[in-house]
């Protein structure tokens, strides 16, 4: 199973490589960089529906990996239909569209998941701990609230876009909080097979606040296109797909793993 | 071992290996002592999720070896 887990992590490199020199060093290609993100939002799509179907829907692990990947599926959805504006309706910057709302719809759903996953797991952690993270979350929140709020007005937008960009803010501030949150998980989870996968987990989930957080504090920068924020919030997409993918896939797998190993083994 | 233990176990085999396995770990524990099935659980949860994390979720079941 290592060998297995370094190719993926190796792949989920080569991949991001590639596009990142695609991006960064040959001509602006709106379209490739959409279908890239688009298409490594599928695979993290059926990477969610291998490791909800290897727990079933009875457990509650099952169910929270459900979320999650209706989640992603809103996600990959939204993802489409940038692509669609992009490709058939010529619009270089769909933004704000119908994509935002399946974007958008994914953070409750990502928010469910883990608050099942974590309330059943009954991870252990102090009330120091818990509090430590809501303020370093509330921190996060305000910065970036008032970061967005003058990129918004500095930039002149209108109801619709200021709309969206707060949306996104408490939405992003939630992934950040949920990774903060799932670190005990991992803390916990420490010697254990599935320490790495949800370790991917939370840098997956960082990229995407990442590339989330480039878009609406450039937004004219990301509009133009042919500059480091727009490769680095794009890679940053692409990297958090294929992230979200390798650590199912691996939750998936290990899990299948261990439990025929162990019966195969009597 | 009891049915109820048995159950207990069983449940949490499928909270962390998934639902599908449970009834092979069932046929599998039915003519084990206590001992060898909890430790057996124990080696297998070690594995998956840690002995941190096992040792949380053992006590949680109230079962003794």
């Amino acid at each position: 199973m290592k060998i297995k887990f370094l190719f993926f992590v190796l792949f989920i490199l080569i991949a991001a490589g590639v596009f990142y020199y695609l991006e960064a060093f040959q001509e602006l290609n709106r379209e490739f960089s959409a279908s890239a993100i688009s298409l490594a939002a599928l695979i993290s799509v059926g990477a969610g529906i291998y490791a909800t179907r290897v727990y079933g829907l009875k457990s509650y692990n099952g169910k929270a990996f459900l979320l999650i990947t209706i989640g992603l599926f809103f996600w990959f959805i939204g993802e489409l239909a940038w692509l669609y504006y992009q490709l058939v309706l010529n619009i270089d910057y769909p933004f704000p569209s119908i994509a935002d709302l399946f974007y958008i719809l994914a953070y409750p759903l990502f928010l469910a998941g883990i608050i099942i996953k974590m309330k059943k797991s009954e991870i252990n952690s102090t009330q120091k701990n818990k509090n430590l993270v809501l303020s370093l979350a509330m921190i996060v929140f305000v910065a970036s609230f008032y970061l967005i709020a003058k990129a918004t007005f500095e930039a002149g937008l209108d109801f619709w876009e200021t709309f969206f960009n707060f949306a996104y803010n408490i939405g992003d501030s939630i992934l950040l909080t949920l990774s903060f949150f799932i670190a005990f998980l991992v803390m916990q989870y420490k010697e254990g097979k599935l320490f790495r996968p949800w370790l991917i987990f939370i840098v997956a989930l960082l990229a995407m606040f990442l590339g989330d957080a480039l878009f609406f504090l450039y937004p004219f920068e990301y509009e133009q296109g042919d500059n480091w924020y727009y490769v680095l919030s794009e890679m940053s997409f692409v990297l958090s797909y294929l992230l979200f993918s390798a650590s199912l896939f691996c939750i998936g797998s290990l899990t299948k793993d261990v439990r025929e190993s162990f019966l195969k083994s009597t | 071992m009891k049915e109820e233990k048995l159950n207990k176990i069983c449940g949490l085999i499928g909270e962390n290996l998934g639902q599908s396995i449970v009834n092979d770990y069932r046929n599998f524990y039915q003519d084990k002592t206590d001992d060898f099935i909890l430790t057996s659980v124990e080696n297998l949860l070690k594995e998956l999720i840690g002995p941190k994390a096992t040792r949380e979720q053992l006590s949680r079941l109230n079962i003794e070896k």
